[in-house]
C-alpha cells in the first residue's frame, strides 16, 4: 500500500469517525435567535449614539450661551450687534449647525438612503 | 462563492443588517461542526457558535478581505473553542514520544487491514475524544470541513510545514491510542 493509498484510507476511517461524533445539529430557531440579538444590539448601539449626539449638542449650546452671556458681561449686546458682527455671528451659528448635521446625514442617513436605491436598482 | 460573500459583506456594511442571516446560513453548519469536534458539547457549541457569529458581525469592519470570509469565521470560532476548552483545564493525555516515532508504517498498514471497521471506528472515535483540543480541531478541519492544509495554516496561525507535521503525528498518536487503549 502506498503513501497516497494509506492517507486516503486513513481519511476516510477519521472522516467516518468525526462523522459520528456529535451527531446533533443547531436548534432550528438558531437564525432566528441570532438575528434577533443583532438586531436589539443595533438598537442599542444606536440609542446610544442618539443619546451621545443629544447630550454633545445640549452641551455645546449651553457652551454657546455660557459664552454669549460672558461676552455680554464684558462688551454689552451694543458692541456685539454692530453691522460687521451680525454678519460673522450669521456665518458661525450656520457652521455650527449645519457641521453636526452634516455629519449625522453622511454616517446614518446616507447609507440607510444608498442602501434602499440599491435595493430597488432594476439592473439586480 | 466568494463574490457572494464579499457583496454582502458590502451590503450589510452599507446598512442592510437583515442581510447577514445569509451569510449565516452558508457558514452555520460547518461553524458549528467544527466547535462542537473541539468542545465535545452540542450545547456549548451551540452558545460558542452564536458568539462566533455575534463577534462576527461586530467586527465586520474590519475584514478587510486579505482572506476569505471563511478563513477569517473560522479563525475566530477555532480562537473561541480553543480557549473554551483551555478554560476548563482538562487533563489531557500525554502519550510516550520515543513510542510514536517507533510505529513504522508498515504497523499502520496491518493495522488498518486487519479489523472490522466498525469496532475500529468505535475505538477511532473514542482515541479522537481523548486528543488535546488543538489537534481535535486540526483534524476535524482537514477531514471534516475539507479544508485545505494552506488555510488550516492561516486558521490556526501556524506555517504550512508545521500544519503537515502535527498531522501526521495527530495520526500516528490515533494509532497508538487505538492499538493500546491507554485513554480516556
Amino acid at each position: 500500500m502506498d503513501n497516497m493509498e494509506r492517507n486516503n484510507q486513513q481519511n476516510k476511517m477519521i472522516q467516518q469517525a468525526l462523522g459520528r461524533m456529535n451527531k446533533e445539529s443547531l436548534s432550528p430557531d438558531f437564525k432566528a435567535r441570532l438575528m434577533a440579538q443583532i438586531r436589539q444590539r443595533e438598537y442599542n448601539r444606536e440609542m446610544w449614539i442618539g443619546v451621545g449626539l443629544a447630550t454633545t449638542f445640549i452641551v455645546f449650546v449651553c457652551l454657546m450661551v455660557y459664552l454669549a452671556y460672558r461676552i455680554y458681561l464684558s462688551m454689552g449686546w451694543t458692541k456685539i450687534f454692530t453691522p460687521e458682527n451680525v454678519y460673522q455671528l450669521k456665518l458661525w451659528t450656520m457652521i455650527f449647525i449645519s457641521a453636526p448635521l452634516l455629519f449625522i446625514f453622511d454616517k446614518y442617513a446616507s447609507p440607510k438612503i444608498l442602501a434602499f436605491f440599491d435595493k430597488i436598482d432594476p439592473r439586480k | 462563492m466568494e463574490l457572494i460573500e464579499n457583496s454582502l459583506i458590502r451590503q450589510i456594511l452599507n446598512g442592510a443588517t437583515e442581510r447577514y442571516a445569509e451569510l449565516v446560513q452558508l457558514h452555520e453548519n460547518a461553524v458549528f461542526a467544527l466547535i462542537a469536534r473541539i468542545v465535545g458539547s452540542c450545547e456549548e457549541a451551540e452558545e460558542l457558535t452564536q458568539d462566533v457569529f455575534l463577534k462576527a458581525y461586530s467586527n465586520l469592519h474590519k475584514f478587510k478581505q486579505q482572506s476569505t470570509f471563511s478563513t477569517w469565521l473560522y479563525r475566530i470560532a477555532y480562537n473561541k473553542a480553543i480557549s473554551q476548552t483551555r478554560s476548563r483545564r482538562i487533563v489531557q493525555l500525554e502519550l510516550d514520544e520515543s513510542r510514536l516515532i517507533k510505529i513504522s508504517d508498515e504497523e499502520l498498514d496491518a493495522f488498518e487491514q486487519s479489523e472490522s471497521s466498525n469496532d475500529k471506528i468505535e475505538r477511532l472515535i473514542r482515541a479522537i475524544e481523548a486528543l488535546p483540543s488543538e489537534e481535535r480541531a486540526l483534524i476535524t478541519m482537514v477531514y471534516y470541513n475539507n479544508l485545505s492544509l494552506q488555510k488550516c495554516a492561516e486558521i490556526t496561525d501556524q506555517s504550512l510545514g508545521n500544519v503537515k507535521v502535527k498531522l501526521h503525528r495527530i495520526r500516528r498518536k490515533l494509532y497508538q491510542m487505538i492499538k493500546s487503549e491507554n485513554y480516556g
